[in-house]
């Protein structure tokens, strides 16, 4: 066995991959020759520096999950699916349907979103300019946004800098919460309009990926549960609570998307 | 809870994918425990080809969805390899994709391929050295990522020269040459700084 041959099969016989035989021969090299034997301790060295300092990195325990959705996604087909356990309308809720015929032509703006099961036939009284469906405009929008400078005028991660900056510009106060801890960094605000309606946008991020959440004043003034849906491929949940319709947009999977729509709502 | 189906109201369609549902779960049990059994690999891989933790994530989900879709083509030395296959040519294209790809430097068997055993250094010296963690990283992470795909499965993964040349997609050869190589690049870096650190 030369050296040259050796050294090419040093790394095949460390590793456990030649040959009993061949093995043997050149364990008998080694054992003879100062050069061979110097290789063969750098590579056990070397071995023993990787496996004490190169990390394994462990897969995050939120991408196991992550993956299991999207697979089970994958199974289904994209539909609009309450984001809780579907419940038929509490008393008051069925009340105020009832009672609601008068105001239904005011509700239809926001029941395009899809929340209201209002007959399709009255959704042509969208008195404004823009008479597309709300959910259009609003990834209309969003894709929009992606194009900078426009995607934030107030850049800041402090909600306590964001909302003063809405002062004078809206007459309405938006919820702006850090759920850094959730993982989803808040990256600033910017005006927008939704179906000609002042409205804002808060502007947050999961890796990569900005989400839009729009907030715009809610005409009929129910509170609904959220709905989470996709649209042209962009996920969306969109709820009303306090007077406020609340819809966040983004490319990020619906199981992201679900878990920001879950943050924001959670009690503080 | 099962509901009775009109069949006169559904079509051809929703019914076979009504009928394939059993089928699909079965499935995705299975796809869990012979290839998401290997997710930490997946991610191991992923997290040094592309050097970042979130490109990682991305890659790893983006692997899974197309692992998933060719689930039945499931062939070679294991079920892991298979998956680390799909999950390498994730990395690949990302990495070609984003033009991060500077492993300009094109291999060449015949001229690099033999093991040279020029280095030498001190291995106390090296072992100070390398009791730093960031510095191992660094030095793996500076490899062309031809020689660190073939260290991270073999030192890390301790997977078989067999299945690395399934991932790679290089001959055995090929994979012990380009170890060899790697080895030799490794324990140069880390001589390298040794040197340079020390009077």
């Amino acid at each position: 066995m030369s050296c040259i041959r050796t050294q090419q099969m040093m790394d095949a016989w460390l590793d456990g991959e030649l040959d009993p035989s061949t093995g043997e021969e050149i364990s008998h090299h080694v054992g003879q020759c100062a050069d061979c034997a110097a290789l063969k301790a750098r590579r056990e060295q070397l071995r023993a520096t990787l496996q004490a300092a190169a990390p394994r990195y462990a897969a995050p325990p939120a991408l196991r999950s992550a993956v299991l959705n999207q697979l089970q996604a994958a199974q289904q087909p994209p539909v609009a699916r309450p984001l809780t356990t579907s419940r038929g309308p509490s008393w008051w809720q069925a009340t105020a349907m009832a009672a609601a015929t008068s105001i239904v032509t005011a509700l239809v703006t926001w029941g395009t979103l899809g929340k209201l099961s209002a007959p399709s036939g009255e959704q042509v009284a969208l008195a404004d300019q823009d008479r597309r469906p709300v959910r259009e405009q609003l990834v209309a929008r969003h894709v929009a946004s992606l194009s900078a400078p426009s995607l934030i005028e107030v850049p800041s991660s402090d909600s306590h800098v964001i909302k003063p900056w809405f002062q004078g510009k809206i007459d309405f106060a938006p919820v702006v919460r850090d759920l850094s801890a959730q993982g989803f960094t808040l990256l600033g605000a910017r005006m927008e309009r939704v179906s000609g309606q002042r409205a804002v946008a808060v502007v947050y991020k999961i890796r990569e990926h900005p989400i839009n959440l729009f907030v715009w004043p809610d005409i009929s003034g129910r509170d609904s549960g959220a709905e989470l849906a996709t649209v042209r491929g962009f996920s969306m949940g969109s709820w009303a609570a306090g007077g406020l319709n609340f819809a966040a947009v983004s490319d990020v999977d619906a199981h992201d998307l679900e878990r920001f729509v879950m943050a924001l709502q959670a009690p503080r | 809870m099962t509901i009775p189906l009109r069949l006169s109201s559904i079509d051809a369609n929703s019914v076979k994918s009504q009928l394939q549902q059993p089928h699909d779960h079965a499935n995705l049990r299975r796809f869990e425990s012979t290839v998401l059994v290997h997710l930490d690999a997946a991610y191991n891989l992923a997290r040094w080809l592309l050097n970042d933790p979130a490109a990682a994530e991305d890659a790893v989900q983006d692997a899974c969805i197309r692992a998933f879709r060719f689930f039945d083509d499931l062939s070679g030395p294991s079920p892991k390899a298979w998956f680390m296959a799909v999950v390498r040519n994730t990395c690949i294209d990302s990495l070609r994709s984003n033009k991060h790809h500077n492993a300009a430097h094109e291999y060449d068997e015949e001229i690099d391929g033999i093991a040279g055993a020029q280095v030498h250094d001190n291995p106390e010296q090296i072992a100070v050295r390398a009791s730093d963690a960031r510095w191992v990283r660094a030095a793996i992470a500076a490899l062309p990522v031809e020689f660190r795909e073939v260290i991270v499965l073999r030192e890390l993964e301790e997977m078989t020269y067999k299945e690395i040349s399934v991932i790679v997609k290089v001959p055995i050869g090929t994979v012990m040459s380009r170890l060899s190589r790697g080895r030799d690049l490794l324990s140069q870096q880390l001589g390298a700084d040794v040197k340079r650190v020390s009077p």
